[in-house]
């Protein structure tokens, strides 16, 4: 074999491994965290939230777990999957969803909705309407999702002097078993009717709500 | 054969990288309050409060709400890059500790 071949090799392949190194250090973080643009602090939440902290860290789940698939019917049928331009839209997993397990929440709400089975976490992604510029994902623990439901929520404020009314849209999934859930907002308790699952209440109240109680 | 390798590898290094900035990590917001962060471009805003739902946006754009305390909500800005200030907003009259983060561009 030729000298120059073989150092032109080892060049090549040092190279390679300087790329393959960098590319570990950055590629497994999948956002780079830059100074606080308006030097607050501290800029990531407290040691006892530390797993929420980067939420593209938590490892994808490879299927429903145990007890989010005993809690919520809707993860015991096959999964549809999201759709490829809400998964281009969202671009990165959070909280280890994984895109293929996605469950589509039967409602006749507008808009679309998924639930999103995670590891340790599920969320609710919500795109409102077609042509609607926004999509929007909520995420909790497991454990919270079982307790209390989970669900979208949108809420559009009144803009004095022009069309826009306060309104509000909560779409979610209340755990087995639950007829009702009440949906409590600056101490106004309102109650919906859970139908297999699935809760939607439709109101004017600009707020997002306090807590949910599925009973 | 090799270059073609290491090409392809940063291409690859490169793909899927966001950058992520926080905006009012750590506030304590009260009585309904909501915090802005320095104007900048995002394809998507976060955040999270810790004893309160909050809700999420950019500029004029309202985003989504959370359903409760600890959960985390993200508005991705599906028409592309939007320069803007991104914000936060507690919901309740108690006070909640905020953390906001806005990433561009995956």
């Amino acid at each position: 074999m030729v000298p120059g071949t073989v150092s032109r090799r080892i060049l090549v392949c040092s190279l390679s491994a300087i790329l393959l190194l960098t590319c570990f250090s950055s590629c497994g973080a999948p956002s780079t965290k830059q100074a606080n643009f308006n030097g607050q602090n501290p800029s990531s939440p407290p040691e006892a939230l530390s797993s929420t902290s980067d939420p593209q860290a938590v490892r994808v789940a490879g299927r429903v777990e145990g007890q989010q698939r005993a809690n919520f019917a809707l993860l015991r049928t096959p999964p549809e999957g999201l759709p490829t331009a809400v998964q281009r839209a969202l671009g990165n997993p959070v909280f280890g969803s994984n895109w293929n397990l996605a469950q589509r929440i039967p409602t006749i709400a507008s808009g679309a909705y998924w639930l999103l089975p995670g590891n340790g976490y599920m969320c609710v992604v919500s795109e409102r309407s077609l042509g609607s510029n926004t999509i929007n994902t909520t995420c909790a623990r497991a454990s919270q999702a079982r307790q209390r439901g989970i669900a979208a929520v949108t809420v559009t404020r009144e803009v004095p002097g022009s069309q826009s009314k306060a309104a509000r849209l909560i779409v979610g999934l209340a755990p087995d078993g639950a007829r009702q859930v009440v949906v409590h907002t600056r101490g106004i308790a309102e109650t919906v009717r859970v139908h297999h699952e699935v809760f939607v209440l439709n109101d004017v109240i600009a707020a997002p709500p306090d807590f949910l109680t599925p009973r | 054969m090799g270059i073609l390798a290491v090409l392809t590898i940063a291409l690859l290094c490169s793909a899927g990288l966001a950058s992520a900035s926080s905006y009012c990590g750590g506030q304590k917001l009260a009585n309904l309050k909501s915090c802005r962060g320095i104007a900048r471009t995002q394809t998507e805003v976060r955040g999270m409060g810790n004893l309160h739902s909050v809700c999420v946006g950019a500029g004029s754009i309202a985003g989504g709400c959370s359903t409760g305390p600890g959960q985390w909500v993200s508005t991705h800005l599906i028409t592309g890059p939007y320069f803007a200030e991104p914000w936060i907003e507690d919901n309740a009259d108690g006070e909640t500790t905020v953390w906001g983060e806005s990433l561009c561009c995956a």
